[in-house]
Order: C-alpha cells, then sequence, then structure tokens
C-alpha cells in the first residue's frame, strides 16, 4: 500500500516536471504563434473565403454568395490573365539581365588588384536604396520635362518614357535591375568566393581558355546559388509593386498592370474585395508551388552534400 | 515499522531500483538495480549503445526513468531538478562554455547558487591550485590542450562539492598516453577527495584498471557487478567474458560427452569435447550440470589458463603471435567445422617457454578448468 | 619576347580597370546624379546640356526637405516602426528558436512546421483581409497598425532554429546540473554563442521592415504616421520647380542604409545571403 502510494506521488512530481517543460516551450513560441494565427493564418483561410462572396456595387449593399464560380469568372477575365501576363513579362525582363549583370560584375571584381575593394563597395552599393529610393530616383530622370535620361535618350518632351506604351514596362524592369543588382552582385561575389582556387588553377593546367573555365568551372558551381536567385527573382517579380506604384501606377493604360498592383487597385481604389481575394488567392497558388519547389531542390542539395 | 521496514538503498550513496528508461518500444535501459556504496568508485562500463551514458543522466536528472526510483544517499529523487541533486558530471566533450574565461567556467555552478563574489574566487582558486590550472584561468577553452580542458572540466565539477560525481566518459577524447596519466590522476583525485563517483566507460581495459567494483551492462541490462578480478575470474555470462579482459575468454562451443576425464583431481561423470580435443570439468562443475538436461555448452578459458602443450589434446595451428613487451599471445585456429573457418583461441606463452612458429602446428591444453555458459541464454551454469 | 608578354599583360590589367570603372559608373550614376542635383537649383537642374557637378553647392534643399517635405516627421516615423519591429522579430524568434531547439513539449514538430509554413504565405496574398482586421481593431493610422502584423517572423524563427541546434547538446546538461534554466541558459551561453547570427538576422530584419512599401501605404494616410518610403512617392509628385527638394529628399530617405552598409558590411552581406546559405 504505501508503496503504491509513494509511486503515484514519484509520477505525479515527474509529470509535474514534464507539464512545466511544456508549459515553458509554450510559453516561448506563444507570441509568434499567435501573431502568425492573426496575421497569416486566418487572413489566408478568411481570402479564400471572401473570394466565394461577390461584392456588390454599392458599398452599402452586403456582398452575395456566389460560390466558386467567382474564381473560374476571376481567373478566366482578361483583366486578371492580363495582369498575369504581365507579371510574367516583367519577371523575364528583369531576371535573366539582372542575374547575368550580376554574374558579370562579380567575375569583374572577383581578382587581385589594387583598389578593388571600391569597386565592390560601389557595385553593392544598390542595395541601400529601397525600392522607393530608386524608383524616385528614376522617376525624375525620366521626367520628360527635367529628366537627364529622357533628354539623352532623345525623348525630351512630349508624354515620356513611362507613358509610352511600349517603353513603361520594360523602363520600369530596368528600374528593377538596377536596384536589385547590388543584392544579385553580393550573392554572386559570395558564391564566387567559395569555389576553391584549386579548382580553377587545375583547368588552367589542363589548357582551359578563360571562357572554358567559366562556362565548364564557374558556372557550374554557382548554379545552386544562380537557381536561388532565380527563385528569389520570380517571388520579388510577383511582390514589385513600388515601383510600379511610383513609376506608373499601372499605366499608361494598363501596360503595367502586373498581378500584386491588380488586387490592390481592386481592393483599395475599386473597392471589390471578392475580387482582390481571388486574385490574392491565385499570387498564392503561384509563389507556393515556387516554394515548394525551391525547398525540394534545397532538400537534395542537403542530401547529395552529405 | 521504522527499522526493519528500511529501504535497501537508504545506506547507499545512490540507489537505482527497478530502473526502466525506454524510448517508445525500445527499452535503453531495462529493469536495472544497483547500489553504489558512499566514497566508491564504480566503473559502469559496456559496448556503445548499451544503456551506461542513460543510467548516468537519470541519476543525474536529466531523463526521468519510466519506471523504477534512483536515490542519492537514501532520499527518492525522481521528479526532482537536476540542480536539486546536488550531483555534478564530467562530459565527454567535456562541455565547457567556449565564450567563457577558464575562471568564469568553474565558478559558473556557483553563481547559479549565489555564492558570494570573494567565496567564489576563494574556491575557484583552490580548485585550480589543485589540479594544476591555476595558471590557465584567464584563458578560453579554445586556447587550451584536451588534457587541460578535462582539467577545467573537472575543477567545475569539483568546485561545489557536490555528493556525488558522475563521469561520461571523461577520457576517451585524449590521446593514448594521456588517457593512462588520467586514469591514476583521477584515482588518486577521488581517493583524496572520498566522494562517490559513478564513471562510465566503454574501455573495459579502463574499467578493470579504475574501478574497486565494476557494473557491466548490455542492451540496457546489467551482466554482473563484481570486483575486477571477481569479473575476470568467474564472468556471470558469456557476454561479460567476452567483453572483458585482454584479451577477452576465449568462448567456444563444446559438447559435453559422457566418460571421465583423469588430470589430477579432476574427473567424474562427463567431460567436454572442444573441436577433437578433451577438457576435463570438475566435480563442482559436474554437479552443476547434472540437473540439467544438456548436451552442448559455451567453454569459456582465459588465454593464460591454455597453453601450448605437446601433451593436450586440442589441435590447432598458429595464426600469428603477438608480443607486449614481456608478454606474448598466440593465436590460433581450431581445426574447421563444416565450411566455416576455425575459430580464433588466445594462448599465453609462458615466459620462459618457446614461442611457436607462424603456421605450426600445436596442440593446446589447460591448466584450470573452463567456465560454462548456457549456450542459449548465455548465463553462467556453475553459478 | 619578354617584353611582349610585359606589355601584354600591362594592357590586359588597363583593360581590365577600364571594364571595371564603366561598370562602376553605370551603376553609381543614378546615385551620383542625385546627389549632384541635391545641390543645383531647379533650374540649374532643368538647364541644357546638364551640370553633371556642382561648382556651387547649394544645400537648401536638404532642409527644405527635412521640413517643409515632412522628410523629418516620415525618417522618424520609419525609424520608430523600423526598430520596434527589429527588436520584435529578433525576440520573438530567438524564443521560439529556442524553444524548437531545446524546450521539449507536445507537438513541437507540427507546431514548427507551421511556423515554417507561414513562409511560404507571401504578405501580398495577405493585404486584403489584414487590412480589415486591423480596421476592426481601431488601428488604422497608428503605429500599431505597422509594427504588431510584423512582430514574428518564420524565416528568423528557422534560422535561430538552425543555429541553437549548434549549440551542442552537452553545454545544455552542463547548465543544467550548474543550475540554470532555460532563461538563462538562453541569455548566458545560447545567446552570447550566437552573435553572428543575432547580427545577421538584425539587419535582415531592419532592411526589410525599412522597406516595406504596400503595407504602410494602406494602413496610413496622414503625416503623422506614414514612413519615409511612403513619404517619398509624396515628395515625388512635387513641382518640377522644387525638384531638387526631390533629390535632396531621396537622399535623406536612403542615408540610414547608407550608414549601416558602411558600418556593418560583413554582417549585411550574411544577413542578405543568410536564405541562400542556409541549405
Amino acid at each position: 500500500m504505501p508503496d503504491r502510494r509513494r509511486r503515484t506521488v514519484l509520477g505525479r512530481r515527474a509529470s509535474r516536471r514534464a507539464l512545466r517543460e511544456a508549459a515553458t516551450g509554450y510559453l516561448l513560441v506563444l507570441p509568434a504563434l499567435a501573431t502568425f494565427a492573426v496575421f497569416v493564418f486566418y487572413p489566408l483561410g478568411r481570402a479564400i473565403w471572401l473570394g466565394l462572396y461577390r461584392t456588390s456595387v454599392s458599398p452599402n449593399l452586403p456582398s452575395t454568395y456566389v460560390g466558386p464560380s467567382q474564381y473560374a469568372s476571376v481567373v478566366s477575365s482578361s483583366a486578371f490573365l492580363g495582369s498575369l501576363w504581365r507579371t510574367i513579362l516583367f519577371a523575364v525582363f528583369t531576371m535573366p539581365a539582372g542575374i547575368a549583370l550580376g554574374i558579370a560584375l562579380a567575375m569583374l571584381a572577383h581578382q587581385r588588384l589594387r583598389g578593388i575593394q571600391v569597386f565592390r563597395t560601389v557595385f553593392s552599393s544598390t542595395v541601400a536604396t529601397s525600392t522607393a529610393v530608386a524608383s524616385v530616383i528614376f522617376f525624375t530622370l525620366l521626367d520628360p520635362q527635367i529628366g537627364l535620361l529622357s533628354y539623352w535618350l532623345g525623348k525630351k518632351g512630349g508624354a515620356g518614357i513611362l507613358s509610352d506604351p511600349t517603353f513603361a514596362l520594360p523602363a520600369v524592369s530596368v528600374v528593377s535591375i538596377w536596384q536589385n543588382i547590388g543584392f544579385t552582385f553580393i550573392l554572386m561575389s559570395a558564391a564566387l568566393q567559395a569555389i576553391p582556387d584549386t579548382l580553377l588553377d587545375a583547368a588552367r593546367l589542363d589548357g582551359a581558355s578563360s571562357w572554358h573555365r567559366f562556362r565548364s568551372v564557374t558556372l557550374p558551381l554557382l548554379s545552386p546559388t544562380v537557381f536561388f536567385a532565380i527563385v528569389v527573382g520570380i517571388i520579388g517579380s510577383f511582390q514589385a509593386f513600388g515601383q510600379i506604384d511610383i513609376l506608373t501606377q499601372g499605366g499608361p493604360n494598363n501596360h503595367t498592370m502586373v498581378l500584386i498592383y491588380y488586387i490592390y487597385q481592386s481592393a483599395f481604389v475599386n473597392n471589390d474585395y471578392g475580387l482582390a481575394a481571388v486574385a490574392s488567392v491565385v499570387l498564392f497558388a503561384i509563389l507556393l508551388v515556387v516554394t515548394l519547389v525551391q525547398f525540394r531542390f534545397v532538400e537534395r542539395r542537403v542530401f547529395y552534400a552529405t | 515499522m521504522d527499522g526493519g521496514d528500511r529501504p535497501p538503498g537508504a545506506a547507499s550513496a545512490i540507489s537505482l531500483e527497478g530502473i526502466t528508461k525506454s524510448y517508445g518500444e525500445v527499452a535503453a535501459v531495462d529493469d536495472l538495480s544497483l547500489q553504489i556504496d558512499p566514497g566508491e568508485l564504480l566503473v559502469l562500463v559496456g559496448p556503445s549503445g548499451c544503456g551506461k551514458s542513460t543510467v548516468l543522466r537519470l541519476i543525474a536528472g536529466l531523463d526521468e526513468p519510466t519506471a523504477g526510483t534512483v536515490r542519492i544517499a537514501g532520499e527518492v529523487v525522481n521528479g526532482i531538478d537536476p540542480k536539486d541533486r546536488d550531483v555534478a558530471m564530467v562530459f565527454q566533450s567535456y562541455a565547457l562554455y567556449p565564450h567563457m574565461t577558464v575562471a568564469r567556467n568553474i565558478e559558473f555552478p556557483l553563481r547559479a547558487r549565489r555564492v558570494p563574489k570573494a567565496e567564489r574566487e576563494r574556491s575557484v582558486a583552490g580548485v585550480a591550485r589543485n589540479l594544476q590550472i591555476d595558471h590557465l584561468l584567464k584563458r578560453k577553452p579554445a586556447a587550451l590542450s584536451g588534457g587541460q580542458r578535462q582539467r577545467v572540466a573537472l575543477a567545475r565539477a569539483i568546485v561545489r562539492r557536490p555528493r556525488a560525481f558522475l563521469m561520461d566518459e571523461p577520457l576517451s577524447n585524449l590521446d593514448a598516453q594521456l588517457r593512462i596519466e588520467m586514469r591514476a590522476a583521477l584515482v588518486e583525485l577521488q581517493a583524496r577527495l572520498g566522494t562517490t563517483v559513478v564513471y562510465v566507460t566503454h574501455d573495459q581495459v579502463e574499467a578493470v584498471t579504475m574501478g574497486r567494483r565494476i557494473a557491466i551492462l548490455d542492451s540496457g541490462r546489467l551482466q554482473q557487478v563484481a570486483t575486477p578480478a571477481e569479473v575476470q575470474a568467474r564472468p556471470a555470462n558469456a557476454f561479460v567474458a567476452a567483453f572483458i579482459g585482454s584479451p577477452p575468454m576465449n568462448v567456444m562451443p563444446a559438447t559435453l560427452e559422457p566418460g571421465e576425464v583423469t588430470t589430477g583431481t579432476q574427473n567424474a561423470g562427463r567431460h567436454l569435447a572442444v573441436a577433437g580435443g578433451v577438457l576435463p570439468l570438475t566435480g563442482a562443475q559436474q554437479a552443476a550440470l547434472g540437473a540439467r538436461d544438456l548436451t552442448t555448452v559455451l567453454a569459456g578459458i582465459r588465454a593464460e589458463d591454455l597453453q601450448v602443450d605437446p601433451e593436450g589434446s586440442v589441435r590447432a595451428t598458429v595464426s600469428f603471435v603477438e608480443s607486449f613487451g614481456a608478454e606474448r599471445i598466440a593465436a590460433c585456429r581450431l581445426p574447421a567445422t563444416g565450411a566455416a573457418d576455425g575459430q580464433l583461441v588466445m594462448v599465453r606463452i609462458s615466459a620462459g617457454a618457446r614461442a611457436p612458429r607462424t603456421g605450426e602446428a600445436v596442440t593446446l591444453g589447460a591448466h584450470a578448468p573452463a567456465s560454462l555458459f548456457d549456450p542459449a541464454s548465455g548465463a553462467r551454469l556453475d553459478a | 619576347m619578354r617584353a611582349a608578354g610585359t606589355t601584354g599583360r600591362l594592357a590586359r590589367k588597363g583593360a581590365r580597370y577600364l571594364l571595371l570603372t564603366g561598370a562602376a559608373i553605370i551603376v553609381a550614376f543614378p546615385i551620383y546624379i542625385t546627389i549632384v542635383n541635391a545641390l543645383l537649383t531647379p533650374q540649374q537642374i532643368a538647364a541644357r546640356p546638364p551640370t553633371l557637378f556642382p561648382l556651387h553647392p547649394l544645400w537648401g534643399s536638404f532642409s527644405q526637405a527635412f521640413g517643409q517635405a515632412h522628410l523629418g516627421i516620415y525618417l522618424r516615423n520609419s525609424a520608430i516602426m523600423t526598430v520596434a519591429i527589429t527588436a520584435a522579430q529578433l525576440l520573438t524568434s530567438v524564443m521560439a528558436g529556442y524553444a524548437f531547439a531545446f524546450v521539449r513539449f507536445p507537438f513541437r514538430r507540427a507546431v514548427f512546421i507551421l511556423c515554417l509554413a507561414t513562409m511560404m504565405v507571401p504578405a501580398e496574398a495577405t493585404i486584403v483581409p489584414n487590412r480589415q482586421t486591423i480596421v476592426s481593431f481601431g488601428w488604422f493610422n497608428t503605429f500599431a497598425a505597422l509594427i504588431v502584423p510584423f512582430v514574428a517572423s518564420g524565416i528568423g524563427t528557422f534560422l535561430f532554429r538552425q543555429a541553437f541546434l549548434g549549440v551542442p547538446r552537452e553545454l545544455r546538461d552542463a547548465a543544467t546540473l550548474d543550475g540554470y534554466g532555460h532563461l538563462r541558459f538562453l541569455v548566458r551561453i545560447v545567446l552570447p554563442l550566437n552573435r553572428p547570427m543575432l547580427a545577421a538576422f538584425g539587419i535582415y530584419s531592419f532592411l526589410g521592415a525599412w522597406n516595406q512599401y504596400l503595407w504602410p501605404l494602406i494602413v496610413t494616410d496622414t503625416t503623422s504616421t506614414r514612413t519615409v518610403q511612403i513619404g517619398l512617392k509624396q515628395l515625388s509628385a512635387l513641382n518640377v520647380d522644387q525638384s531638387n527638394v526631390i533629390f535632396a529628399g531621396t537622399l535623406l530617405a536612403a542615408l540610414p542604409i547608407f550608414v549601416l552598409l558602411f558600418a556593418f558590411q560583413k554582417q549585411l552581406v550574411r544577413g542578405l545571403t543568410a536564405g541562400a546559405l542556409k541549405g
């Protein structure tokens, strides 16, 4: 009898310890978890739910339940498809060029030359410019009246490059490339520095030309970083908002109306929450796929490395 | 009521009663009971993964047992926080705090107990002098040699004067030479401090040289607790026989045959047949076996109890001869059984004798009775 | 032969410097011309051929941008928001990362995966409901709206967990026996051992918060809570005859990050590449 009583006392004492440990754990994750619950998981669910309701034309009338049909109608609408297409175009304009320039600058600065640190600092300097800073600088430089770039490009006067349907999206892309060049440069430089010199020396002894060395040694070893830059670039393209808002507001005539700006306009200019919710959910789905592809890749890379 | 009711561990420094620790289906420690006397240095030895480190963690309170009672100085400590159990641990990796100086490392446990600064400094200085690390106090662990780190780890354990030290393979990261020196130093230190030590190692040589008693653990189960001499002379089972000793005991399958073999006084009833040869059984062994219906057993015999003997009946071929200074061990291969190669047995060559050559055919004789183990359970038959 | 080789090497070296300089001019030009224009009068900026070097710099544009164009207030607002978000993200990520690395609690794995999953939800996809939430809390035009949604970070939690898992388990055991609970172990052992990670993530978090654009745009619309990024948009709408103020304001807005870049170059690189190297 006393033995059994003692055992339960001991059990209680041990489980009290485990309980305290568990309480500590939950207390520590609580702030993060609560924030995620309110500002990530709940709104994600609510966005999906909002997409089932059509916002009424009059702000005083309640929205009506239309079910998944709103998803079908929005996704097949030309406005939505157009914004998706322009987002893809924007990614195509910015990513390959941005990454190639980043690699080129990193290669250029990856030499033992006097004063190379100055060049490195200059090349990485654009990380200090936010989207807004970069956009305002170029907004002024592209101004048809006073803009220096407009002047040099022979576009003085008239409507200006940002108002030209052909050049607006390319111009926004150039601004984005410039703003991101510092980051890409830093990324590629770090990757280049991680390549052992002995590998390139070996290739040199094998008589490989410098282009050949780049193609067959450097580039393959950079490929994980390039892959990462592509993923970040795709995600960044779908999130590019500030440059559009400052430079073109989606114009001229919707020629820079990318998906995120379409969501913004639908929700906060046209007050069509149902439509914006649907587009948000699609944006989430696209980026989810991109991220999952990246995770799978990273997992494999880790697997091979060990 | 009070006198006769005293639990078995009340007088022990540390007492484990029916301890089990399971992780899911797997029992890392399985129904282990062990009493450790005050001031004793008990070595817990076993192959890696046998659960010996888990036992230390259960004593320290870093883990809680699934079942069973842990007592320290008679007091049940299940569910008590590690810091309130008043035991110190020395880790294999030393677990020194890399960003703190040696002095800070050593006084760290005293800070937690809010010992006043002056007293802390006095204690640290005393322990550091004791362990001859007082010239290292201002350094960081990264600037120390392995042996120095080991001493700092010891100092950190000693400084708070715990009721017991738990040492988890404290010497296994040192090189061979230093390890042997530190063994002696630790034994000496323990004798001086008089504090109970539970010392875990996978190295049976370390166990045999350091422990007053050693406890052998395999697959979470306690195999034997005894003095090193007892463990070597009378291993409790075939596992212990094969694990302890250098070289370990030769354990060979043998059959029990009718008929006496007369060598000296050993004769009665049956004898052992090993690899075509014949080994005698003592009267006590005959008696112990008499009650059982066995035809095969495992026969264990130490290298020093075997000899190359022209009169012997076990035939073997010498594979190689190893010399360790004065001592020579011949590895001899028994005749092949079926497709398998014959077993290797170790034979000590006595001091004056001629060492056999590699490839030489010899006969082996035993000058002491073999230990007998149950072929199924491995348990000693003549307990 | 040897002479030719030396000349060739010199020529190659010269060509490299030429390339580097050309690239540097192109990359740096927008910032350079912004500095120049901030020091000119609007008339000089508009004049052609353009002035590429300010012979008589005028500094008044900066105080105009700071005062009249409210850049001072916007910078202050950005600073409050950014410091608060950075501090909060460091705190919550360290706490959660520590729990996932060192504390045993039920459903730890599931909760951790939940935190990881947040990295897959871009903030852009939840702005519509989040703005409704902020409005329903009565937080429109408050610092709470700017800060609270970002006080936790999935990637921060992940990075700190990974870093903390690198702390040997035996250090935790030793500290436990020495009498240190979770809190003191975290503060005295884990954090000092992970200073580089704290710096890297701190900068990553700081940059992210400072550069925020979309969210501040939709939850604030008054001068008293507007951040400098949104302030820049207001600034760019100024008239051409104040173009020097636009340039000066842009520089003011970029200045804090430039200072950060030069002061913490190494940590900045680590922070920016943390995501790339986490695999």
